[in-house]
């Protein structure tokens, strides 16, 4: 039987390192990079080492970006009065993409969880709060996410928000849009009842 | 529901097995330690996609193989679906329903429920709290969803906010548990409420059944601290836990754990208002366990519309002849039902018309009626 060995088994176990990356996936990328011009790969070393280099956490707002500020921080035309607040640098993103919301972002870096001895003093809160200080937010709106970690994360800022005179307010949860009821799974359809508003 | 065929491959001391059922009644037998048992943990792994032998996944695999697969065609309201799961040895499992993938396993419970009697089930009477809280646990997650959510969530809150309170035993700082709280106040609260209510309506049908079975009067109720007999609305039942949380808060915070919700909550067995679980006789806590069973499968039947697969792992072998044939005329051919056993001249009287399968060494070999 011949193993993987040497510079071989090197790259698989460094690329089967990424997260959703198995062994078999790992052999795979590294069977198609060996296949690829020696240009290419070096395009590709070259792209990450780049990216890495220079991309770094907004000053700000803790997205990501490439200068000391994010864009939507150095936006002219965006609210100043609104924070929104995710746990990671792509859920800004993904906000983004909804073209939805015009405000600010804070990322939190994570979520509360005592259990993997993360308190508040790890996330990005005390800078959060600093940002509240100047007196123009008039809304946080808190866009973790809906489960156990986000909730408590989203009720610990709520309490800490609230007594400022700032409207905090928390994303809804329920039916997806498009959706058909008779599709959608029991548990969302709990949720999106509990969630029901008045007409 | 009924199980139509059962495929497994390497499961347990099973090498290779795929069997088509009766719809009636079903009778494995043969000596001990053939495969039995590992047949019916095979059907009920392809409902819950959990033992019921309380063992890590590996440990159902051959051990001469690295992998196992069960596969059961299944027929639920009319509709035939084809439940798959394929065990690994990392201790790992892959889910398929009509050969798509499962990922959560929340997704797959309650798509084929069955009702298993076992002679484990005498613990449930005599064992400790957690017997019986899993007892009802896995009958309300499997009918249930949003039970089984809430459950899921109350368990991942119940462990940060026992960490937290562990990490504040000195300072008593509630800052950081306050987070916690309300989630976990809510929780409680939605799981007690389904549990107290469903409980009622168990004690209803074990009363029943055991009246018809033993002639004695059994009785449950719901054991939790904070319901006290009558029943509480919502808004009530979170105002009386609140209340009940403030005054237990400081021991919490002194011996670092949670100390009132679900997860310490109790069923009271009576049978002639006598408490089962200390005083009564073995032969009473056997038949209770049965009437507790016979209780789970009407209740499946008057959620789902459905009655469940009826799986009896060497449970009359301690019956007497009376109860035996009470037991079996009780669901006659409602619904389908597999029955595990030694001794064929036991079991085979109980029907004429049931599918007789001989197990040995983990085959299963079809009998031909005489």
């Amino acid at each position: 039987m011949v193993l993987f060995s040497g510079a071989l088994a090197r790259m698989i176990d460094e690329l089967g390192k990424m997260p959703g990356v198995g062994p078999k996936t790992a052999q795979r990328l590294a069977f198609y990079l060996l296949r690829q011009e020696a240009a290419a790969v070096e395009r590709l070393a070259k792209t990450l080492v780049e990216a890495k280099e220079k991309i770094r956490y907004c000053s700000i707002c803790y997205s990501l970006c490439e200068e000391d500020t994010c864009d939507v921080c150095r936006h002219p035309r965006r609210d100043a009065s609104c924070i929104c607040v995710v746990e990671e640098p792509n859920d800004v993103f993904a906000l983004e993409r909804a073209q939805i919301y015009h405000g600010h972002y804070h990322v939190l870096m994570g979520t509360l969880s005592p259990l993997d001895g993360i308190g508040p003093e790890d996330l990005k809160i005390p800078e959060l709060l600093k940002r509240l200080e100047n007196g123009m937010i008039k809304e946080v709106v808190i866009a973790t996410n809906p489960d156990v970690e986000g909730e408590a994360t989203a009720i610990y800022l709520g309490k800490l928000i609230k007594p400022l005179g700032i409207k905090a307010t928390r994303l809804a949860s329920g039916l997806p849009a498009g959706g058909n009821l008779e599709y959608a799974d029991d548990i969302t359809i709990s949720q999106a009842f509990g969630g029901r508003r008045e007409l | 529901m009924n199980l139509i065929r059962l495929n497994t491959i390497n499961f347990r001391n099973i090498i290779d097995l795929d069997i088509q059922f009766n719809n009636g009644l079903n009778i494995l037998y043969g000596n001990n330690a053939q495969g039995k048992t590992n047949i019916l943990e095979a059907m009920y792994f392809t409902s819950t996609a959990k033992s019921f032998r309380n063992t890590h996944d590996e440990n159902l695999i051959h051990f001469s193989a690295d992998q196992a697969k069960v596969n059961a065609l299944v027929d639920t309201n009319s509709m035939q679906k084809e439940a798959c799961i394929k065990i690994f040895k990392n201790d790992s499992k892959k889910i398929y329903l009509n050969n798509n993938v499962i990922n959560r396993h929340a997704d797959f419970i309650g798509h084929f429920i069955v009702s298993l009697f076992c002679p484990e089930d005498l613990m449930i009477i005599k064992g400790d709290p957690s017997f019986r809280r899993r007892f009802l646990d896995i009958l309300f997650c499997q009918t249930d969803k949003w039970y089984l959510d809430n459950l899921i969530k109350y368990q991942r809150v119940l462990k940060q906010r026992n960490t937290v309170l562990k990490r504040i035993k000195n300072t008593h700082e509630q800052t950081w548990l306050e987070p916690w709280n309300d989630q976990y106040l809510q929780l409680a609260c939605t799981i007690m409420e389904k549990r107290s209510r469903s409980i009622r309506i168990l004690n209803e049908m074990a009363g029943r059944w055991h009246k018809r079975l033993n002639r004695e009067h059994l009785s449950i109720a719901y054991h939790n601290p904070v319901y006290t007999g009558e029943d509480l609305f919502a808004e009530e039942l979170q105002k009386a836990f609140q209340k009940r949380q403030q005054q237990v808060l400081h021991e919490e915070m002194e011996k670092g754990f949670t100390l009132l919700g679900p997860h310490r909550d109790d069923l009271d067995i009576y049978i002639d208002a006598i408490h089962t679980r200390h005083f009564s006789s073995q032969g009473q806590k056997r038949s209770a366990a049965i009437s507790l069973r016979l209780a789970e499968v009407e209740y499946i039947h008057s959620v789902m519309h459905e009655y469940p697969v009826l799986l009896l792992d060497d449970v009359f072998s301690e019956l007497d002849a009376e109860r035996k044939n009470k037991l079996i005329a009780v669901f006659d051919r409602k619904v389908q039902t597999f029955i595990t056993g030694t001794d064929l001249s036991q079991i085979h009287p109980l029907s004429q018309d049931a599918a007789i399968f001989k197990i040995q060494e983990g085959k299963a070999v079809p009998h031909k009626h005489d």
